[in-house]
Order: structure tokens, then C-alpha cells, then sequence
């Protein structure tokens, strides 16, 4: 293995390789960075363009789009506290908190660092794991499946800034506005109230602008605006190395976590950011700092998020199934090189495999470069005077909201969960369950009625007898319920800590 | 390179026409960008075909191509969306003929399909063929199929999606022959197949490439499809199950808003047409495994209105037995 | 401080109850907006029927609503600690409007045109006085952004004016 790992990887090392690879980079990073655009997006416009390359060009040209495209949904996140996917939700609780502080320089410099290094240590794992890995993702069917949602679900409510019910409510809140639309499994429509615009359900995307970016506007123009204050460099210092030391647990915790959670197929980078921000909340001596821009609030999620990628590559490569829309195009760019993706792929052109694996490592340290040479220019959206900022952020959050899927109702959406939102942030609500509740409680229904269908009407007997991993995953649940209920014990034992959050809990893995 | 460059120029072409764009006094159709709207998501097969689509078709029409996806409601919110544009030519709906005939059966629709459109193209078709996993019991269809019918519900359909491009022909399959399985709703074609593969359904289906890429594991036993698509399987028609062959295939075809003027009607059959003879067309499509097997409007506004009724009869049959 | 507490206390408390009476609305709802399925090959029965999830769902609500509700009479309330500027409900209720009025006019007028606009009030609002620079990035960013994202980028935003440039 070493030997085609070693081959692998002289075939890549050549000039449009790299060249290429970077090129995708700065595309993925401009197109990220523009809100309403996934790397999802990017990468379906992007992909007519690889037809044309050599296989060991084109598709780390993709690849480079793809990790380009991840990092630039951060940007936005920090800045404006537009959050472009979900998966940069998490980073929006302290990017725009850091450049309000004038260290906006320094949040992305973290979000940089951090990505990288999750993304390039969960991919230079799958190289060497990725045997077992492809073992696990075989092993998680849509019972294991419905029981971790349930308990990421638990886990998110529970570890949430404020009182354990306020983040109940907020996890049934958005579990019911997942139900709003066309039901997932069946598609009959449920609470559309004979409205056909309503019947296409809420969409995520004017969700998380609207919770988290119009507050960001409004709470922005709460303080009147002074004519500006010349400040010599608002964008801030770049990350010390101290700095970037201080955090190397958060990143470490986050890339081991994001990479398990990147190991079931399903779950996703959401998680892992939700997850690896609030384990570092909880690990860290000083928790009340987080939200209130805590560098290891955007280590965190973005190390978390980013190492999501190297597992999720591996049902692709090791079976030729793509595991989401990433992984679908990618697939795309293999069949039109005349590559297969498959177990046969692997036993006849190994090297090819080790290439493409260690592509992603390359555009990893690629990013690196790049970003250090973009982050300077980025940073200095923060110099422009607030009076133009604002409108400028609305303009990007409306755009961003209309061209997902160019309806007009989304913005209607928008606008009320902006209002939401800001309602929330008045009242102490953390509107993070309300997110996690509405994105996992659909994949939840369907994998909960696929194991229905597939149990035959005998539940109890086929989970007993066939599947034996999703007992061990209920067998987990006391644990950790345990571990949580603990720590509420305890904190009703002292009397509750006044202004002080809550101490969280969560388990290191993933569930 | 040469090729890369011609897409980056139609690209950059593109943005120039509509900067330069002024308005003549003899405006001709095509005078603007040509919308086209997709009812489904960023990433999907739909899509991939459609950024082909837009890239070259261009040059045949002398307009740019805008894609808006619009996905939701099962396909129906693109395509009501379509149905309320102005028709005049600049808007077109690229659908598939599940979301395009069979919606009409199963929900209620702010718009009527046959009213409402006429076919531009069908640009190309798909033929699933049903799958087992290479060590199944099943050795030919009929087992499975007399499995079936003697075991109501026990055999476990993995398909990608209620009243998808599985769904439809796979129950289509089994309502013929009499034979009752449970059917599993998959979230999309990836998930179906890691199902079938994890020994989690008996039996799914899987479109050409990928069995061609899952050959070590997989074993086509009946092709959905009017003729022979994988050398050595037989198709339905052959197996004894006559129309499914014709009806189940996904056929990816382009619509115009009814009342579009002749005009541009024709301006547009015709772009298609000449697109067909494109070299970087048949080229890219060939790469993401798409046959282009085109055929003209009017020949499909034929194949739509039967399916129509043949997806009514599915459904009411479905519903009844 | 004491009336801080009690503006706190009953705010978190209209909330629960807002919640708790629409959670119990639609839990009553459910067989009203919920359809039934098609049955298939006769055996529906099997499948996880549609009405179940959201029986639990609102189910939960309702009782995390109402234990929210408890909770709010038992937890006193932390002390306000982020005081609201003066004016500050003003410049939020404006913007807002300004956000809705733009998201309305946004398919009417076109992209560029209503963000052009809506950038010209804003800025003016919140105090930017140069004209020269409040055109520039009113005209500018929107035609960059629309050229940008439709014709390089191949989606659509919608145009202004609508039979000249087309969508």
C-alpha cells in the first residue's frame, strides 16, 4: 500500500496539477464567499470544465473548488455574519463578535488554520483507515441512522446556551417547521394550509440568514452611527502563533470529532460544527466568553466541519456511491474520465486512488498559501464605514436567499425569521436547536419509516435479531443521558449559576 | 486546453452579447436571454445535464441560457412556476416525464400539464434496469416476480424516491406481473444502491453506468427499456411485460409554456435540433454517461399524452389492489 | 431593578404561553392539514403513516412549552446586563421595514433597480452623506452582483427592466 500511496502521490506532483488545483481553489473561494452559493453550486458549474482536463488535473481542479468552496462559506460568517450553509452556522456565534473587536484579520486567519488543518489531518487518515471506514459506513442502515439523529438531537438541545426548556421549545419549534411542506417519505403535504408556495416546506438557507444575519443587521443599527471614526487598520493584527497555540485542543478535539461524525454516513458537517463548538465550550475554563468572540469559537467548528470531508470520500471511492450532492458530482467528474469508483478501482489502479486521496491533502496546504495571500483582501470588507456596510449585507442576504431556488416566498421567510431571530437574541433564546431540530428531524422521519418498511411490521425482532449495531447505539443512550442529566443535578444541587452558563456536556465522539 | 477555452469564451461571449445587447427595431425572438427553470436541486443528474445545455446552446440560439433551479414540492413548484411565466419564448422548464405526467395523479396541481405546455425536445432518456446483489437468491426476474406473488409484502423495492425514475417503472414492474412487494423510498439513487449492496433490500435498480461500475457486485436481470441496453439482459418486453418498457424509462425532455408564438416555438425546436449535431456536445454528455437519443417536439407531445394515461391507470391500480 | 425583573419574568412568559396555545393548535390540526396518503399495492398500513411525526412533534412542543412556562415563574430571570441605546427600537423597526418593503419590491422592480434604492435610504439614514459615494455603491454593487451571478454564474435574480435584459 505504501508503495501505491508513494506512486499515487508522484503522480500529482506536476505543475498543472498544482496550477489547476489552485486555480479551483480561488474559484471555490470567490463563489463560496458569495452567500445563496453552495460549494454544491460551484462545483455543478464548475464541472463541464474537468471533461476537458486530464483525469489528474480535472479532478483536483474539482477537488480545489470543493475545499475553495468550504472555506469560503466562512467568510461571509465572519464578517457579516452571513452564514452561506449550514455548516458555518456555528462560526457565525463568533466571527462577527471578533470583527466588531477589530480582530476580523485574526478570525479568519483561525478559520483558515483550523480548516486546514482538520480537513488535511481527516484526509491523510482516510488514506490509512480507510478499510475500516468503509466497514462502518456498510454497518449504518436506517435504524443506526434514526437513533444517532435522535441523540445529536438530544445532545444539541440540551448542550444550548440558556435553560434546558428554552432549548426544548426550541428544538420542537424547528422540528415542526421541518413538517411544514411535503412530508419525505410520502409527499403529501402537511400544515400547508392550502397555500401552494408553502407546499416547497421552509427552506434552510432563508432560515439560517434570516436567524442569523438580519439580527446581526439589526442589532448593527440599534447604536447610532457616528460619522465614522478613522481607525488606522479596523481589520486587526494577523493570528500570533501564541494565539493559534492556545487553541491547538479546540482543533485537535474538533478534527477527531468532525472525522468520526464524517465516518456515518448522514449526519454531515452541521453537526460537526454544532458539535465541536460545543465541546469546546464546555472544555474551555472561561465558557462565558464564547459567543462573545472567543477565538476558539471559530476553531472549533470550522476544524469540526472540515474533517467531515475526509470519511465521507470513502463510500465513493471503496464502493462507487456517492454519499451526498459533493460526493454525487464528484462521481460525475470520475465516469466522465473513464474512472469507475468501485472496489475494482481500487485493485486495478491503486495508484489512481492514493492520487486522488492525496489531491485533497495537496489542495488542503494549496489553501493555505491562497489563503494567506486572500485573507488581507477580505479582511477589508470591515473597513467600509457601517452606513454602507449594512445596506450592503441586506443586499447580499436577500440576493443570497432568492437565487437558492428563486422563490419569492423565501424572502417572505427571510424577513420573518429575521424578526425571529432578533426576538430571540432579546429574549436570551439560543436558536441553535431551533436549526438542528429543523434539519435532522426530516432525515429522522425517513429513516425511521424506511425501517419500518424494511422491518416488515415486526420492529422489536428485526432491530433483536439483524441489527446488532443499532442496539449498541441504544445501549449508549443511558450513558449519555447520564452524563447530561448529571450535570443539570448538579447545577440545581448549587443553586443555578446567575449569570453564568450553564457547565455543558457533551461526549467526545460523536455519538 | 482547446476545448476548455471554447467553454470559457462561450462563458465570456455570453456576458459581452448581453452587455453589447441593444434593442433592434426588427427584434427577432431570441432578442433576450432564453430562462430555463429546473424543477430540482443543485447537483443532481437534471442538473449536470442542464449546465451542458446551457453551455452550448447558446451558440444555436445567439442568446445566453439562464438555469434557475427551483426545486420543491416533488418538482411541482418549477414547474408551476413555468407554467405562470409570460409565454413568450424566454422561459422553458427542463423536467423529466415522472415530475412532468405523474404529479398530476398524485397531488393537486395549480396548473394542467398537457394545457399548459408543449414539448420543445426530449433531449434523452435513461433505461433502469432491475439489479440484485451478485450472491442473491434471485437468479432471473421471474423468480422474483413468483416470489413476490406468493409472499405478499415480504420482498423488500429499494427505489430512489416516491414517484421517481425507480418507483414509477419498478411498481409499474410488479403491478403487471400481479405481484406485491414492499417498497422502500431511498433519498436519491446513492442511498438506494448502499442499501441493496448492505443486504437491506432484495431488490433495486440502477441506471447503465452505474451497473456498469458496480459489475463485481450487481447483476442486471431485466432491462426497463424499449430495446436492449445492456448486451445479454432482456428487456421487459422480452421477459412478457409489455409497455412497461415504454413508460418506465425517465425521458428528460424540454417544455414551453402553451400559447409560446409559433415563431419562437419553432426558433427553439430548431436550436435543439441543430445542438444534437454539436461535437462538444455528444462529448460532454457521453462523458456523464447520457445517451443522446433525441427526439423532436412533436413526436414526444405523442409519447405524452400516453403517458398520462398509463400513469392514471398506475395509480388508480396501485391505490385499488 | 424589581419592575426589570418582573418586564423579564412575563416576557419569557407571553412567550411560553404564545407558544404553548399555537403548539396546541396544531396539534389539533393535524388530521385537518395533514392528507392521507395514496395507499400502495393495498398495504399503506406498513409504511409510517404521516400523521404520526407530527403528532410527536407538536406533542413535545406543547409539553417542553409548558414546562417552559413553569420554568419562567421558578428561575428568576438574570439581571439585564446589555443595555438598549436610546432611539434603538426606531433605526430596528426602520431597517426592518426597509428589509420587507425591499424583499416585496424585489420581483417587481427587478434586482438591480429595488437594491439600488434600498441602498440609497438605508445609507442615507444611517447617516452617510457623500453622494458621490452613496451612487457608486448603489449602482455599482447591484449591476456587479446581478452580472455576476446570471450570466457568469448561470443563475437567475430577477431583472430590471424586465423586456431588456431578460431573466
Amino acid at each position: 500500500m505504501l508503495q501505491e500511496l508513494f506512486e499515487g502521490l508522484l503522480l500529482i506532483l506536476r505543475f498543472d496539477t498544482l496550477l489547476m488545483t489552485g486555480v479551483g481553489l480561488i474559484l471555490g473561494i470567490l463563489v463560496g464567499s458569495l452567500p445563496g452559493f453552495t460549494t454544491v453550486m460551484a462545483m455543478a458549474v464548475l464541472l463541464p470544465i474537468s471533461f476537458f482536463l486530464d483525469p489528474l488535473v480535472g479532478i483536483p481542479f474539482l477537488v480545489g473548488v470543493y475545499k475553495g468552496g468550504i472555506y469560503g462559506g466562512s467568510i461571509p460568517a465572519i464578517l457579516v455574519g452571513i452564514p452561506g450553509t449550514g455548516a458555518s452556522v456555528a462560526t457565525t456565534f463568533d466571527g462577527p463578535a471578533l470583527a466588531k473587536k477589530g480582530k476580523s484579520r485574526k478570525a479568519l486567519d483561525m478559520a483558515l488554520y483550523a480548516s486546514v488543518f482538520g480537513d488535511a489531518t481527516s484526509s491523510i487518515l482516510t488514506i490509512f483507515l480507510i478499510g475500516p471506514i468503509a466497514l462502518i459506513a456498510m454497518r449504518i442502515g436506517p435504524p443506526e441512522l434514526a437513533v444517532v439523529l435522535a441523540l445529536s438531537m438530544a445532545i444539541i438541545a440540551t448542550t444550548a446556551s440558556g435553560s434546558l426548556a428554552k432549548g426544548m421549545v426550541m428544538l420542537a419549534i424547528g422540528m415542526f417547521l421541518s413538517l411544514v411542506g411535503q412530508d419525505p417519505i410520502g409527499a403529501v403535504n402537511r400544515f400547508t394550509f392550502d397555500i401552494f408556495a408553502v407546499q416547497a416546506g421552509i427552506d434552510l438557507l432563508p432560515m439560517l440568514i434570516g436567524l442569523f444575519a438580519i439580527p446581526e443587521i439589526l442589532l448593527a443599527v440599534e447604536s447610532r452611527i457616528s460619522a465614522a471614526a478613522k481607525v488606522n487598520k479596523p481589520e486587526g493584527d494577523p493570528l500570533s502563533w501564541q494565539e493559534l497555540k492556545r487553541s491547538r485542543r479546540t482543533i485537535l478535539r474538533s478534527t477527531f470529532m468532525g472525522g468520526a461524525i464524517g465516518a456515518i454516513p448522514g449526519v454531515g458537517q452541521v453537526v460537526a460544527a454544532f458539535m465541536g463548538y460545543a465541546a469546546a465550550q464546555k472544555a474551555a475554563p472561561d465558557p462565558e466568553t464564547f459567543g462573545k468572540g472567543d477565538l476558539d469559537g471559530i476553531a472549533a467548528p470550522e476544524a469540526a466541519n472540515n474533517a467531515v470531508n475526509g470519511p465521507t470520500m470513502v463510500p465513493l471511492l471503496t464502493l462507487g456511491i456517492p454519499g451526498d450532492n459533493i460526493t454525487a458530482i464528484l462521481l460525475g467528474a470520475f465516469v466522465a474520465q473513464g474512472l469507475r469508483p468501485g472496489p475494482q478501482l481500487f485493485a486495478d489502479q491503486g495508484p489512481i486512488v492514493y492520487a486522488l486521496l492525496g489531491s485533497m491533502v495537496i489542495a488542503c496546504l494549496l489553501l493555505l498559501v491562497l489563503g494567506w495571500i486572500m485573507i488581507p483582501v477580505f479582511a477589508r470588507v470591515v473597513a467600509i464605514p457601517r452606513a454602507y456596510l449594512v445596506p450592503l449585507t441586506l443586499i447580499f442576504a436577500v440576493a443570497g436567499t432568492y437565487v437558492y431556488r428563486s422563490n419569492p416566498m423565501d424572502l417572505v421567510f427571510l424577513v420573518v425569521f429575521g424578526l425571529f431571530g432578533y426576538g430571540a437574541r432579546k429574549l436570551k433564546f439560543d436558536v441553535t436547536p431551533l436549526v438542528m431540530g429543523f434539519i435532522l428531524a426530516p432525515p429522522l422521519e425517513y429513516a425511521i419509516g424506511q425501517t419500518l418498511l424494511l422491518s416488515q411490521g415486526d420492529m422489536f425482532n428485526y432491530i433483536v435479531n439483524e441489527r446488532p449495531v443499532t442496539l449498541a447505539l441504544l445501549a449508549l443512550i443511558p450513558v449519555l443521558l447520564f452524563f447530561v442529566f448529571k450535570n443539570h443535578l448538579f447545577a440545581g444541587a448549587k443553586g443555578r449559576p446567575g449569570a453564568k452558563p450553564r457547565a455543558r456536556n457533551v461526549p467526545t465522539k460523536g455519538g | 486546453m482547446k476545448p476548455l477555452s471554447s467553454i470559457c469564451k462561450s462563458i465570456f461571449a455570453s456576458a459581452i452579447a448581453v452587455s453589447a445587447l441593444t434593442v433592434s427595431a426588427l427584434a427577432e425572438y431570441p432578442e433576450k436571454p432564453v430562462t430555463m427553470i429546473i424543477p430540482l436541486g443543485a447537483g443532481g443528474s437534471h442538473d449536470l445535464n442542464a449546465r451542458v445545455i446551457s453551455s452550448i446552446l447558446p451558440s444555436y440560439l445567439g442568446q445566453p441560457v439562464i438555469v434557475k433551479l427551483m426545486p420543491g414540492a416533488s418538482g411541482q413548484t418549477g414547474t408551476a412556476a413555468a407554467a405562470n411565466a409570460a409565454a413568450d419564448g424566454y422561459t422553458i422548464l427542463f423536467t423529466h416525464n415522472f415530475i412532468d405526467q405523474l404529479q398530476q395523479h398524485v397531488s393537486k396541481l395549480p396548473y394542467d400539464p398537457n394545457e399548459d405546455f408543449v414539448t420543445v425536445a426530449r433531449t434523452n432518456y435513461a433505461a433502469p434496469s432491475v439489479i440484485v446483489k451478485k450472491d442473491s437468491e434471485f437468479a432471473d426476474i421471474d423468480s422474483i416476480l413468483s416470489y413476490a406473488k406468493e409472499n405478499p409484502g415480504k420482498l423488500r423495492f429499494g427505489h430512489s424516491g416516491n414517484w421517481g425514475a425507480f418507483m414509477v417503472p419498478g411498481a409499474m414492474l410488479f403491478s403487471k406481473a400481479g405481484a406485491r412487494p414492499t417498497l422502500v423510498p431511498h433519498k436519491g439513487g446513492g442511498p438506494a444502491l448502499q442499501a441493496l449492496l448492505a443486504g437491506d433490500v432484495d431488490v433495486s435498480m440502477a441506471f447503465n453506468s452505474v451497473i456498469d461500475s458496480q459489475a463485481e457486485n450487481v447483476t442486471p436481470l431485466v432491462s426497463v427499456s424499449p430495446n436492449t441496453t445492456i448486451e445479454g439482459v432482456p428487456t421487459t418486453d422480452e421477459v412478457g411485460i409489455p409497455d412497461v418498457g415504454e413508460m418506465g424509462i425517465m425521458h428528460r425532455v424540454v417544455l414551453a409554456p402553451a400559447g409560446v408564438p409559433e415563431e419562437a416555438l419553432a426558433k427553439l425546436r430548431a436550436a435543439f435540433a441543430e445542438m444534437q449535431e454539436d461535437k462538444t456536445y455528444k462529448r460532454m454528455l457521453g462523458k456523464l454517461g447520457e445517451n443522446t437519443e433525441f427526439m423532436d417536439g412533436e413526436a414526444y407531445d405523442a409519447v405524452r399524452l400516453k403517458q398520462s394515461e398509463e400513469y392514471g391507470n398506475l395509480v388508480r391500480n396501485l391505490a385499488s389492489n | 431593578m424589581l419592575d426589570k425583573l418582573t418586564d423579564r419574568m412575563s416576557a419569557i412568559t407571553w412567550f411560553s404561553l404564545v407558544s404553548l396555545a399555537t403548539a396546541i393548535a396544531m396539534f389539533a390540526l393535524v388530521p385537518n392539514q395533514v392528507e392521507k396518503p395514496p395507499a400502495i399495492f393495498g398495504m399503506e398500513s406498513e409504511g409510517l403513516n404521516p400523521e404520526f411525526f407530527p403528532h410527536v412533534v407538536t406533542a413535545l412542543w406543547m409539553l417542553t412549552s409548558i414546562w417552559m412556562l413553569v420554568d419562567s415563574f421558578i428561575t428568576p430571570p438574570k439581571p439585564e446586563t446589555e443595555k438598549t441605546p436610546q432611539g434603538a427600537y426606531v433605526r430596528v423597526l426602520v431597517t426592518l421595514g426597509a428589509a420587507l418593503a425591499y424583499t416585496l419590491a424585489l420581483v417587481w422592480l427587478g434586482f438591480v433597480a429595488s437594491s439600488a434604492v434600498v441602498i440609497i435610504m438605508l445609507s442615507l439614514f444611517l447617516g452617510a452623506r457623500n453622494p458621490f459615494k452613496i451612487g457608486l455603491v448603489a449602482i455599482v454593487v447591484p449591476s456587479a452582483v446581478f452580472l455576476i451571478f446570471t450570466r457568469l454564474l448561470h443563475v437567475s435574480l430577477p431583472p430590471f427592466p424586465y423586456q431588456l435584459i431578460g431573466g
